[in-house]
C-alpha cells in the first residue's frame, strides 16, 4: 500500500515539475505574445546645438525594436501601421538614462508621461492612425544617451508585465518563480527518495525518456530566471542589447556570426578572411545546425535556436546516458544520478562551447557505461562499441581541445590489452584536427590540428591566483597580444607566437615552482568549492546549496568515490566513469579557467560515478567487509575537508615558498616581473 | 531473521516515504495557495484605499500610542493625530505594539495630511520593517497595505519621519489595522 501510495506520489511530482518548467518556454523564447507589425522610422535631435545626434533602430524580433541614440537631446519615433485598430498597447523597457519623459501624439499630443530604467511600461494608445512618440531627456538630472531595449506595439495588454498563468495567477513573476523553482527542488529530491521504492522493471523501462523531458524542464525553470522578459530581459532581448552588440568574436557572439557567415555561404570564418585562432569548428557547426532547424532570420534569432538546440542536447544526452547506465547502475541509482544532473546549474543560456561540453561528456559516459557493461560480462568488446567510444571522444575535441589528455590516457588504459585499437582515437584525431589544420590554412598560411592558444591559455592561468606579478590582473585576449607583441613581431594568433608563449611559461614554472604549488592547490580548491558545477545558480539550487555548502557537498560526493576505491568495490567503473575529475580538471588547474567555466563535465562525471554506488546493496556489503580500509578513506577525507582551506590561506601568505627561485635565475624569464 | 527484519525496515522506511512525499506535496499546495490568497487580498485591499474597510481590530483611538520626544503630538481619542517630528530625518516618532492574537494576516490602512517634510507608515515585525507606505510630497497621503505575519506574537504600527533634512509635520486622520487569522 505504502508503495503504491509513493508511486503515485512519484508521479505527481514528475508531473508538477513538467508542468512549471515546460510553461516557461514561450516566457523564455518568444518573450512576448505576438506583436502588431508595425514600421519604425526613429530621429534625434542633440539637446546641444553644435553636437550630432545619431540614432539606430533595429527591429530584433518580429515587431519589437532596439532603438538607441548616440548623444542627449530628443529622440523622436514614428510608427505607423496597417492595422491602427489593433495598436493598442505600446510596451517600453528603457535602459538609459534613468529616467525620460514620453509624449505621445495621436495626432494631437497627450500629456508626458515619465519612464524609468525599472523595467517594463505598458502605455495604452489611442485607436488612430500614425502616431509619433518624444523620449525626452530631463538633462540637468540624467545626462547621457536614449537607449530603449525595447519597444513594440501590442494589441492585448495581457502577457507583457505579467505571466498569464491558469494557477495562481495572481502571485507577482519574481515571487512565482522562486516558489516554483524551489517548489520543484524539492520534488526532484522526493523523487530520489522515492525511486528506491518504484517498480525496477518500470523505472528501467520508462526513467530515460522521462528524465529527459523533466531535464527540459528543469532547464527552462533554469533559462527563466536569467530570461524572465517580467523580472529580467528575455532571451531576445538579451542578446539584441548585449552580446551581438559586441565586435563579431567575442565569446557569445563568435559561434554566431561563424555559423551565420557559414550559413550565407562564407565558410567557418568569424568576418571577412578570419577564422577563430582559438576555438575549434565544432560550436560554429553546432549553431550552424540549430540556425537551420529552428531559424536564422537574424543573428537574434540564430542566438535563440542555438541556446534552444544547447537545451534539448543536454536532455537529449541526459536520456542516453540514463539509457545505457540502466546496465551499469540500479534503476534508483541511475534516476538519482539523472535527476542531479538535470539539476545542477547549467550555462546553457549563453552561446558558448562551454554549454555543449555537459552534454559532450554526457554522451562519452554513455559510451563507457555501454562499454563498461560488456567488460563486466566478460563479453568481448566489439570494434562498434569502441569506435562509438571514441567518436564521443572526437565530438568533444570537435568542440574544444583540453579533452585530448584524457582522451589519451583513457584510450591507452582501454586498449592496454589490444594496441591496434589505439589506432581508433588516433584516427578520429588526426581526421578532425588535420581537416581543421587544413580549412584554417587557406586563411592563415600555417598548419595547426588543434588551436594555436595554448599559450595564451598558459599565461593566463598563470595570474588566475593572487600574486605580486605584474601580469596578475584581468586576462584578456589584448593583455596577451600585448605581451606577445613586446617579445617578437610575430603575430599572436600565429602558432610560432603559441609555441614562444608556451615555452616562456614553462620557463617561468621552472623559475618559480612554489607559484606552481600555490597556483595549483588554490585552483584545485576553487573546483572543490563549487566551480565544477558552473553557470548562474538560481533559486532551484539555492534552496540547497543554503543547506548544504557547495564544497561539502562535492567532499561529500568525492569522499564515495574513496570508499569505492579503498574497499576495491568497481574500482574500473568508478575510474573510468570519474575520468574528468582526474584528467580533465587539473588540465586547468594549470591553464586559463574563466571562474570554473570550463569544468562542466566534471560536475556530471562527479555525479555519475559517485551517487549511483549509494543505491547498491553490494556498495554496502563491500564497505561492511572492508571496514577498515573504509574508515581510513573516509577519515582521509574529513581530515582533508577541515585542512584544505586553513593550508591554502597558509599558501597564499607564505612568500618565501610562493617567490622561491631555487633553479632558474629570474632574471631570464620574461614575466618575472613585479607590480 | 535476518531478512525478515530486513523486509521490516524496508516497509517502514516506504510508510515513512510515503508519509513525507503526502506531507511535501500537501506543503507545497498550501504554501502557494495561501500566498496566491494572500496576493489577491492585497489587490483587494488596495482597491480599498480611498474608502475604511468594516470592523477593524484597531484604529486610532484604540491604539496604545507611545511617543518619542517628539516636538508635538496633539491628539485626542475620537479626533485626528497631530505630530510634528524631531529633527531625526527617519526617526520612529509614534508607535503602537499590539498583540497579533494568532493573525496570520495584517492590513493597515491610513489618511493622512503632510504638512511639511515626509513620513513613513508601516508595520513593524522584530524590530524590522514588515510593510511600509511612504511620502516626501505635501498633501493627502493615505494608502493601504496587507502583510503576511510570521510566528512572533506582537507587531507595532510605526510613524516615523522622512525627511532627511529634519523635522516633519502632519495630521493623521484616521488609521485601521485589522488581524486576519
Amino acid at each position: 500500500m505504502a508503495r503504491l501510495v509513493i508511486g503515485i506520489e512519484f508521479l505527481v511530482a514528475v508531473a508538477v515539475i513538467l508542468y512549471a518548467g515546460l510553461r516557461e518556454y514561450r516566457n523564455v523564447f518568444d518573450g512576448a505574445p505576438q506583436a502588431v507589425p508595425v514600421g519604425v522610422e526613429a530621429s534625434c535631435s542633440a539637446a546641444v546645438v553644435s553636437t550630432s545626434c545619431h540614432v539606430v533602430a533595429q527591429e530584433f524580433t518580429t515587431g519589437r525594436h532596439r532603438i538607441a541614440t548616440d548623444a542627449v537631446g530628443t529622440l523622436t519615433v514614428r510608427v505607423f501601421t496597417d492595422e491602427p485598430a489593433r495598436a493598442r498597447n505600446l510596451l517600453v523597457r528603457l535602459a538609459r538614462p534613468a529616467t525620460v519623459k514620453l509624449a505621445v501624439s495621436s495626432p494631437l499630443p497627450t500629456e508626458a508621461i515619465e519612464l524609468t530604467n525599472a523595467g517594463r511600461v505598458v502605455v495604452p494608445l489611442p485607436a488612430t492612425g500614425p502616431m509619433t512618440l518624444s523620449f525626452d531627456v530631463d538633462e540637468p538630472t540624467a545626462a547621457g544617451p536614449i537607449v530603449l531595449e525595447e519597444l513594440g506595439v501590442f494589441e492585448h495588454r495581457e502577457g507583457l508585465l505579467n505571466d498569464t498563468r491558469r494557477f495562481f495567477p495572481a502571485i507577482p513573476p519574481a515571487r512565482y518563480a522562486t516558489l516554483a523553482q524551489r517548489g520543484v527542488a524539492a520534488l526532484s529530491m522526493f523523487t530520489v527518495i522515492a525511486a528506491i521504492f518504484l517498480p525496477p522493471g518500470a523505472l528501467k523501462r520508462y526513467a530515460p525518456p522521462v528524465l529527459s523531458i523533466v531535464c527540459f524542464s528543469l532547464c527552462l525553470l533554469d533559462l527563466t530566471t536569467l530570461f524572465s522578459p517580467f523580472v529580467a530581459r528575455d532571451l531576445r532581448s538579451f542578446y539584441a542589447n548585449g552580446p551581438l552588440l559586441e565586435p563579431p568574436g567575442a565569446n557569445l557572439n563568435g559561434g554566431l556570426h561563424q555559423s551565420m557567415r557559414l550559413l550565407d555561404g562564407h565558410g567557418l570564418t568569424t568576418t571577412d578572411g578570419v577564422v577563430p585562432w582559438e576555438r575549434m569548428p565544432g560550436y560554429g557547426l553546432f549553431c550552424a545546425i540549430a540556425g537551420t532547424f529552428f531559424g536564422h532570420r537574424s543573428l537574434v534569432d540564430l542566438a535563440t535556436s542555438t541556446v534552444l538546440l544547447q537545451t534539448l542536447f543536454y536532455s537529449a544526452a541526459l536520456g542516453v546516458f540514463a539509457a545505457a547506465a540502466m546496465q551499469l547502475f540500479t534503476p534508483a541509482g541511475v534516476w538519482a544520478a539523472g535527476i542531479l544532473i538535470a539539476w545542477v546549474p547549467k550555462q546553457l543560456g549563453f552561446t558558448q562551447v562551454d554549454a555543449v561540453i555537459a552534454p559532450a561528456a554526457l554522451l562519452i559516459l554513455a559510451a563507457l557505461a555501454i562499454r563498461i557493461a560488456r567488460m563486466r560480462r566478460a563479453q568481448p568488446i566489439p570494434i562498434g562499441v569502441d569506435t562509438l567510444v571514441h567518436a564521443s571522444f572526437a565530438l568533444w575535441f570537435v568542440l574544444r581541445p583540453d579533452v585530448l589528455p584524457g582522451w589519451a590516457v583513457v584510450s591507452i588504459v582501454l586498449h592496454a590489452k589490444q594496441w591496434r585499437r589505439l589506432l581508433i582515437p588516433v584516427t578520429f584525431f588526426l581526421v578532425v584536427g588535420a581537416a581543421w589544420g587544413a580549412y584554417k590554412a587557406r586563411y592563415t598560411g600555417e598548419f595547426a590540428l588543434t588551436t594555436t592558444s595554448a599559450g595564451a591559455s598558459l599565461f593566463c592561468g598563470l595570474f588566475e591566483v593572487p600574486s605580486r606579478f605584474r601580469f596578475a590582473q584581468a586576462c584578456t585576449d589584448e593583455a596577451y597580444f600585448d605581451w606577445i607583441r613586446r617579445l617578437t613581431p610575430i603575430q599572436p594568433q600565429s602558432a610560432a607566437a603559441n609555441s614562444l608563449a608556451t615555452r616562456e611559461v614553462l620557463r617561468f614554472w621552472a623559475t618559480y615552482p612554489g607559484h606552481v604549488i600555490v597556483m595549483v592547490y588554490d585552483k584545485m580548491m576553487q573546483l572543490l568549492n563549487g566551480d565544477l558545477w558552473p553557470g548562474y545558480v538560481t533559486q532551484l539550487q539555492v534552496v540547497v546549496f543554503n543547506v548544504v555548502p557547495r564544497y561539502y557537498l562535492v567532499v561529500a560526493l568525492l569522499s564515495v568515490i574513496a570508499v569505492c576505491l579503498a574497499v576495491r568495490y568497481e574500482r574500473a567503473r568508478t575510474l573510468l566513469l570519474a575520468w574528468p575529475l582526474f584528467l580533465n580538471a587539473p588540465v586547468f588547474f594549470v591553464m586559463f579557467a574563466s571562474f570554473g567555466r570550463f569544468y562542466s563535465a566534471v560536475g556530471i562525471a562527479l555525479l555519475a560515478a559517485s551517487v549511483p554506488p549509494l543505491f547498491e546493496r553490494d556498495f554496502y556489503s563491500a564497505v561492511w567487509t572492508r571496514k577498515g580500509q573504509a574508515a581510513i578513506a573516509v577519515a582521509c577525507m574529513v581530515v582533508f575537508a577541515v585542512t584544505a582551506w586553513p593550508i591554502r590561506t597558509w599558501l597564499l601568505a607564505n612568500n618565501a615558498l610562493h617567490y622561491w627561485t631555487p633553479i632558474l635565475n629570474p632574471a631570464d624569464s620574461v614575466l618575472a616581473t613585479f607590480k | 531473521m535476518f531478512l525478515k527484519r530486513a523486509v521490516d525496515i524496508s516497509d517502514l522506511a516506504a510508510v515513512v516515504t510515503a508519509a513525507f512525499g503526502t506531507w511535501l506535496l500537501w506543503a507545497q499546495l498550501s504554501g502557494i495557495s495561501k500566498l496566491s490568497w494572500f496576493y489577491d487580498h492585497v489587490e483587494y485591499v488596495q482597491s480599498q484605499r480611498e474608502s475604511p474597510l468594516p470592523n477593524p481590530d484597531y484604529d486610532l483611538a484604540s491604539l496604545p500610542w507611545k511617543t518619542t520626544q517628539v516636538e508635538r503630538f496633539d491628539f485626542q481619542p475620537g479626533a485626528a493625530m497631530h505630530l510634528t517630528t524631531n529633527t531625526e530625518p527617519y526617526g520612529y516618532q509614534a508607535f503602537a505594539a499590539v498583540d497579533t492574537k494568532g493573525a496570520q494576516l495584517a492590513d493597515l490602512q491610513f489618511e493622512a495630511d503632510v504638512e511639511s517634510g515626509g513620513v513613513t507608515i508601516g508595520v513593524l515585525e522584530s524590530g524590522k520593517w514588515i510593510a511600509s507606505s511612504a511620502s516626501q510630497r505635501r498633501g493627502r497621503f493615505a494608502d493601504a497595505n496587507s502583510v503576511l505575519l510570521g510566528y512572533h506574537r506582537s507587531i507595532t504600527v510605526v510613524i516615523a519621519n522622512n525627511n532627511p533634512e529634519g523635522q516633519s509635520r502632519l495630521t493623521v486622520k484616521w488609521l485601521r489595522l485589522y488581524l486576519r487569522k
